[in-house]
């Protein structure tokens, strides 16, 4: 008699809410306004928005959970309406389950908004959009689940405000929703597993400009897992009448075992060493005279004065990575003369290159997971239908490939992005001649700004995300990575150069 | 169909129903009448399942209440029903329809003149209106027991007819009635049996003959 009620209660959840103008300016508006936060607050970054995805679609997901839904569900049993449903035979769960279905498509509809709105303010197109919607839709499961849970405890309208908002702050701040995980004293990071931001942020950001959701795996897990014990404890808690007591009753035992699995899920999560999202990468790769000493075989006039110039105080082997990504670009560095490669490669500072190790043009020193593996076996395999990698000139094929390596660390794809400049190596040497190779890349590096990086829009072909940030960014990157590849072609930089004694590790001094 | 065997429910420390023992046989109508907070309001809600008694039988057509099946049986008119304010009449008809698992039943809510009223939210209802749409919840799904808590109010003279009129079919086709109400006269002109009750105790219980020539001054 009671089949397929679940439905029509979701249909009459979604219309009541699309019907209610506050619901909309709060669920789909206000999102909107909190992407233009974003956009002005980042907007020099050298990718768009792509690098804060996981924040503002979690914020937008924590504003619906923690306040909408359960504003509606108090406000509804507060009018009396739940307790006229309690007249009819169907079980209390579909009421639940129906109000965080309702909310999920409501949620989608502002999650869909966001990305076009972020998308016109420059965001690349998603590299992984299966991933990115499994982790939107486990993420707002989750969250939803919490707020039918705390649409449960709170007895009316005000005081879902207070409980909601005892969630929503410390997600913020200690969740690394809004305060970066990376930016938190080391004592904070294990209350960031109490509850699920920190997993919704590192899932969500993975599959926006990582690896795709295969990555976050437990991330995944741990998300699932809180999002069923929430609605578990929902359902365990419920209540038709607004006066009705807090007292579960029998029922209210299994609360004991769901309190032990969350627990328990927080354990696991602190013990596990998860990854954190990475700090938007807004570093300058400078200027190829930052990296070219004076030499008899290369014609370098700004090489005598580098962007952040080794001093007295700075050791020969920093990096000039210091200036912030949006300085006006320099005058070009005059031609070298390539036709005198070893005398060119002389002239060439190596050792002042972002070090392999570090988060600006890192280059991996050990094998892939088995994760990786597959992941660039696939690029590799779509790499050899590329168009972009082989039109144009020899130069501007080489300079189409670096692309595949220059993308992915401006995103911070950390870890695929230390492989990726060994598979674009491994790629250039099975298509070009050693000594032909070596010059193309001098040429690169020594002209970041000659040639086309139009192809960073096409990476997607080969599930990378696109560029649409300024020009200049991945410019710098493919030069730094030109050299590189050069320094290790060339057998005159392997890996990163021993540092001095009681030398620290140079690294940017902006935004790594 | 009915039977409440010694209910009793206290609340905030108060007995607002003490130890009352009422049955309504199938086919039957019983008024509970009494003042406002005479504790017939709290009686029905046990009766439906929406309470819990302190102390107490009942029975609704041979199940405990607030069962799937009692609730299936039960058809509550409630004094103040909470409605899906943002959906249309039409809407909510067929939403509570498919909660009991039944279809909407086109004929009840053309007699309760809610087919004009079909597209009105229900936020835009009369109070009338509305107590007409809730009236069509409570009985569309053709309960055997139904339990009406002030039924005809914001009901205008034309309405309460047709109310008494669908009353006296669901009594002819054996449903057991147990309508609360302060108005005498409603409970004279629909009731087979009348029980009145003063602050939570039952004071009488007879033949509505006998009730009325017990309580001089009633025309």
């Amino acid at each position: 008699m009671t089949e397929g009620p679940l439905w029509p209660l979701v249909r009459a959840n979604l219309l009541a809410s699309l019907r209610n103008p506050m619901a909309l300016i709060y669920g789909w508006l206000f999102p909107l306004l909190f992407l233009a936060g974003f956009a002005a607050l980042y907007g020099d970054d050298p990718v768009p928005l792509a690098l804060h995805a996981g924040q503002f679609f979690t914020i937008t997901i924590l504003g619906s959970a923690a306040f909408g839904l359960p504003t509606q569900m108090v406000s509804e049993r507060e009018s009396g309406l739940w307790r006229h449903y309690a007249l009819t035979p169907a079980p209390r769960w579909r009421f639940v389950v129906a109000l965080v279905l309702a909310r999920a498509a409501l949620l989608a509809g502002a999650l869909l908004l966001q990305h076009w709105a972020a998308r016109a303010l420059g965001m690349p197109p998603l590299p992984h959009p299966v991933s990115t919607v499994l982790a939107l839709a486990i993420a707002g499961l989750c969250f939803l689940c919490l707020g039918a849970l705390i649409g449960n405890l709170a007895p009316n309208v005000p005081a879902v405000q207070a409980l909601g908002q005892c969630i929503f702050l410390p997600m913020l701040i200690l969740g690394g929703v809004a305060v970066p995980l990376a930016s938190l004293p080391d004592w904070a990071l294990p209350w960031s597993n109490l509850l699920p931001g920190r997993h919704a942020v590192v899932a969500i950001q993975t599959a926006v400009t990582g690896t795709g959701t295969r990555a976050a795996g437990f991330e995944l897990l741990a998300l699932a897992g809180h999002g069923l014990l929430a609605l578990l404890a929902a359902v365990l808690l419920f209540r038709w009448e607004p006066a009705a007591p807090l007292r579960p009753g029998r029922r209210g035992l299994w609360l004991l075992p769901l309190i032990g699995l969350w627990l328990a899920l927080v354990v696991v999560a602190n013990v596990r060493q998860q990854p954190m999202p990475a700090a938007p990468d807004t570093a300058n790769a400078g200027q190829p005279a930052d990296y070219v000493r004076p030499a008899p075989g290369i014609t370098v006039a700004a090489a005598a004065a580098p962007a952040a110039a080794p001093s007295a105080a700075a050791p020969a082997a920093a990096s000039p990575l210091a200036a912030p990504i949006a300085a006006p670009p320099q005058p070009p560095v005059p031609a070298a003369a390539t036709d005198d490669l070893a005398a060119a490669l002389d002239g060439i500072a190596f050792e002042r290159l972002p070090p392999d190790s570090g988060l600006v043009a890192p280059i991996a020193n050990g094998p892939p997971d088995a994760v990786l593996e597959n992941a660039l076996a696939r690029i590799q395999r779509q790499l050899a239908d590329w168009p972009p990698a082989r039109s144009g000139s020899e130069e501007q094929q080489v300079r189409t490939l670096l692309l595949i390596a220059a993308v992915p660390d401006l995103l911070q794809m950390d870890p695929l992005e230390r492989h990726l400049p060994l598979l674009v190596e491994a790629q250039l040497q099975a298509r070009f001649a050693a000594p032909a190779l070596q010059r193309l890349l001098l040429a690169i590096a020594l002209h970041p700004d000659a040639g086309s990086v139009a192809a960073r829009a096409d990476l997607p072909a080969l599930g990378l995300p696109a560029h649409a940030g300024p020009e200049s960014a991945v410019r710098g990157r493919v030069m730094l990575y030109a050299f590189k590849l050069l320094g290790r072609l060339s057998g005159r930089r392997v890996g990163d150069p021993p540092l001095p004694n009681d030398q620290p590790e140079p690294e940017p001094a902006q935004g790594e | 169909m009915i039977l409440i065997e010694g209910l009793t429910r206290s609340r905030d420390g108060r007995r607002v129903v003490d130890d009352v023992s009422i049955t309504a046989a199938a086919g039957e109508i019983v008024g509970l009448i009494g003042l406002n907070g005479a504790g017939k309001s709290s009686l029905l809600d046990c009766v439906a399942g929406l309470a819990r008694p302190q102390a107490g039988q009942i029975s609704v057509a041979g199940h405990p209440p607030g069962s799937p099946a009692a609730r299936r049986a039960t058809g509550l008119l409630m004094q103040q029903p909470g409605l899906p304010e943002r959906l249309r009449v039409a809407e909510t008809l067929q939403l509570f329809a498919v909660l009991h698992g039944v279809a909407p039943c086109a004929d009840l809510a053309s007699r309760l003149g809610l087919t004009a009223i079909a597209q009105q939210q229900v936020r835009r209802l009369s109070a009338g209106q509305r107590q007409r749409l809730a009236l069509a919840l409570a009985l569309q799904h053709r309960p055997v027991v139904i339990l009406l808590d002030e039924p005809a109010t914001a009901l205008d003279p034309a309405m309460r007819r047709d109310l008494a009129a669908i009353l006296a079919e669901r009594r002819e086709t054996g449903a057991a009635i147990l309508m609360a109400t302060h108005d005498r006269d409603e409970a004279a002109s629909l009731c087979d049996r009348l029980v009145l009750l003063d602050n939570g105790r039952l004071v009488a219980g007879a033949v509505l003959a006998d009730l009325l020539q017990e309580r001089p001054g009633h025309d």
